[in-house]
């Protein structure tokens, strides 16, 4: 029986594919009914590919570990860098004032 | 902070909430690749092209990436399927600024027939009103509803190709609406 909070990705293209038992398939037609995303992914992945839709996935996958990768990359930066960005604040900081104070003097 | 030993196992407001506490992008990275296909199947619908459709999802996790950590996002499934519809309809205006059609923005309403069939005062209108639909209409609307057949089924005991059947069921729901919307209101 299918798992309306556990629609998995092999669920759905094993009913693409036809492979569902009847009442697996009517079950989630039912649920496309109330659930446009997936009422339009399934009218999606029923549209010939030039190759199967699982290399296409993998190859998401794949690019989306180096996307997060990026990110995490600098977001490290930044931490990495804080304290550079610090001193430099202060060093303005103590510049200014010695301006000042000389220029009062 | 270590990562949650059964990441698998955790709901996607779980999943969620562990990387707004934590930033950890393995967290997010679980559940982005839990839409891969979703997101693959809708931008193909809309863009008809696996390539298109797999930089459209590209897109769309980059999106979510650069904007999930500034929002605070309930429903991740709604705000994904919104980001990857918007894309998608944003790419065809580009390519056909006059010629897209409204049919897409109208075509999944929020009409639960489903709930209606449940309220049993209305079930003597809905009765009422299928006959009077277009024949292929009331035949996919009787036979999904009150049949519970597949479309598959459906297909072959018609001869319509799935298209039709689900075209059929779509129309059916929203001419059944305009009917029943008086009795709607009146029982509210």
């Amino acid at each position: 029986m299918i798992n309306p909070n556990n629609i998995t990705q092999e669920l759905l293209q094993d009913y693409v594919q036809g492979k569902l038992s009847q009442q697996d398939a009517y079950a989630l037609e039912q649920l496309m009914q109330n659930d446009a995303m997936l009422a339009d992914a399934i009218e999606g992945l029923q549209q010939k590919t030039k190759q199967p839709t699982s290399i296409y996935i993998s190859e998401i996958n794949k690019q989306l570990k180096q996307q997060l990768k990026k990110k995490r990359k600098k977001s490290l930066w930044i931490e990495n860098h804080n304290y550079i960005i610090v001193a430099i604040i202060l060093m303005l900081c103590i510049c200014i004032i010695g301006y000042m104070i000389i220029k009062s003097s | 902070m270590a990562l949650h030993k059964n990441i698998d196992n955790l709901s996607d407001a779980d999943l969620l909430q562990y990387y707004y506490n934590t930033h950890n992008n393995e967290y997010l990275g679980a559940l982005l690749q839990r839409y891969t296909l979703l997101l693959f199947g809708t931008c193909m619908k809309y863009l008809k092209n696996e390539n298109h459709a797999k930089d459209a999802v590209q897109q769309v996790f980059e999106k979510v990436i650069h904007e999930l950590p500034k929002y605070k996002v309930d429903y991740f499934k709604s705000w994904i399927y919104i980001i990857a519809k918007n894309y998608c309809l944003m790419q065809l205006r580009q390519k056909q600024p006059n010629t897209l059609q409204t049919e897409v923005e109208v075509e999944h309403e929020e009409f639960r027939l489903q709930d209606l069939l449940q309220k049993e005062n209305l079930l003597q209108h809905l009765e009422k009103a299928i006959p009077t639909l277009p024949s292929e209409q009331a035949l996919c609307i009787h036979a999904f509803y009150l049949q519970k057949k597949t479309y598959k089924q459906i297909e072959m005991e018609t001869g319509f190709t799935a298209m039709q059947v689900k075209s059929a069921i779509q129309n059916g729901k929203r001419n059944l609406k305009t009917m029943l919307l008086p009795h709607i209101n009146k029982e509210a």
